[in-house]
């Protein structure tokens, strides 16, 4: 009698017309995401890849340096379809439909036996599973990644930091404001402080859409530790709700001055440096008149 | 005690009394410096007070609390502190705490701090030949 990795070996070619039958068969495929041809191509890549293991008679631990590239494959595969708009589902069903067209093989082979079958069905079955469950993986993973870095950008993106006049910085704040970002916009108007010796910092609040307790509590303490280093805070672009929900939650900005638009804010900025605004008297002249 | 006071290093510049804290810092040493800056104000009659921090890197909440104290005992004794020099990584750690300071005045640099208790200084100056010329004629 055969082993089951020789088995399997010896009749490739049918379990991989068996394979691809049935994948093809399956519902969740998407033929019109993915050609035939190139869907065949990867699961003959796979299929000879996972042959090749399982000659090794390692039918249990997919950590083993053996089953590299198998993984490698499989994350591959798994990456590539999550691109074209495949579900994680669907990636690993194309797995998991190898091991029933597996199984026909097996049943072939040691029907008369069933305890050797029944042995080789559960083998065969785990194995798969866990690769399997790999795609899964992989596909969570790359998603993580992604989103994480799409963090970084939003963070990096979302707190310019600019110099307005002499002593004079702009902080427009743009979006939900989370205790994260409050530290990142603290860290980097601190540091723009340091270097730039500014002496007022106007905050720009128009673009934060909702102000509760948390999102003050964050604003006040950017405006205290600016006032720390001796860097006075405007707040500007306190829309009339924001004043509504302030004051009904109780919370105090006592030490911060608040404005309603950018515009009172510099006028303010530019009095308290000693500036002074004023309209040129004549009118200016019109070119050609 | 009174060595202790001695050995707090402060200096006077341009009409202001300069008060560098340079190492870290402990609870007692600034119990001494805060003596020193209170005795010296009510010995020399000097109304502006700077208190520099850009030598300190970690403070926690208490030591900061003593700092604002002495900075409110300096108005008690009829002059003006100015704090300076907080780094920024010492601001946003401060900010933590639920510190209230706004009665205490804070610099960016060393030279706005002299620039804002510069009307302070002068008009203390006059009031003190004011006096000589009155001693002078009586």
């Amino acid at each position: 009698m055969r082993s089951t990795p020789d088995l399997l070996k010896e009749r490739a070619e049918d379990v991989f017309k068996a394979w691809m039958e049935t994948q093809l068969a399956s519902a969740p495929l998407r033929l019109d995401m993915m050609s035939k041809s190139d869907l065949e191509k990867q699961s003959r890549k796979f299929l000879h890849a996972f042959l090749e293991v399982i000659s090794t008679g390692n039918l249990d631990n997919i950590e083993a340096p053996e089953y590299a590239p198998v993984i490698e494959l499989l994350q591959e595969i798994s990456k590539s379809r999550a691109a074209l708009g495949f579900t994680p589902s669907e990636t690993a069903t194309s797995v998991f439909s190898l091991k029933y067209s597996l199984l026909q093989f097996l049943q072939d082979e040691f029907g008369d036996t069933p305890d050797i079958l029944n042995g080789e069905i559960t083998a065969v079955s785990q194995l798969l599973d866990k690769l399997g469950l790999v795609t899964f993986e992989t596909y969570t993973r790359g998603h993580e990644e992604q989103i994480l870095k799409q963090k970084e950008t939003m963070a990096k993106m979302l707190t310019p930091v600019m110099i307005l006049w002499k002593d004079i910085l702009l902080l427009p704040v743009v979006g939900a404001v989370d205790s994260t970002r409050t530290q990142i916009i603290m860290e980097t108007v601190l540091k723009r402080i340091r270097d730039t010796e500014s002496k007022i910092t106007l905050m720009d609040i128009t673009g934060v859409p909702t102000v509760d307790s948390g999102v003050a509590n964050h604003l006040v303490k950017i405006t205290k530790a600016a006032k720390l280093m001796g860097c006075d805070c405007i707040v500007s672009g306190i829309a009339p709700a924001i004043a509504q929900t302030l004051v009904h939650l109780g919370i105090e900005l006592r030490g911060v001055i608040t404005t309603a638009t950018l515009r009172d804010a510099l006028l303010l900025a530019y009095k308290m440096r000693g500036y002074e605004v004023r309209e040129k008297k004549e009118a200016p002249k019109k070119k050609g008149a | 005690m009174e060595d202790a006071v001695s050995n707090v290093a402060m200096y006077v510049a341009r009409g202001c009394l300069v008060v560098p804290i340079e190492v870290e810092l402990y609870d007692d040493s600034m119990r001494q410096i805060q003596k020193a800056v209170l005795e010296s104000i009510t010995e020399t009659g000097i109304k502006g007070v700077i208190i520099e921090l850009s030598g300190v890197n970690i403070i926690d909440a208490f030591l900061c609390r003593t700092i604002f104290d002495t900075a409110r005992m300096v108005s008690l004794v009829g002059a003006t502190a100015v704090l300076t020099g907080i780094k920024p990584e010492v601001a946003a750690s401060l900010s933590e705490f639920d510190l209230k300071f706004y009665d205490i005045q804070t610099a960016i640099t060393i030279e706005e701090s002299f620039h804002r208790l510069e009307p302070l200084v002068e008009s203390k100056e006059e009031a003190v030949e004011e006096e000589d010329h009155g001693d002078d004629v009586g």
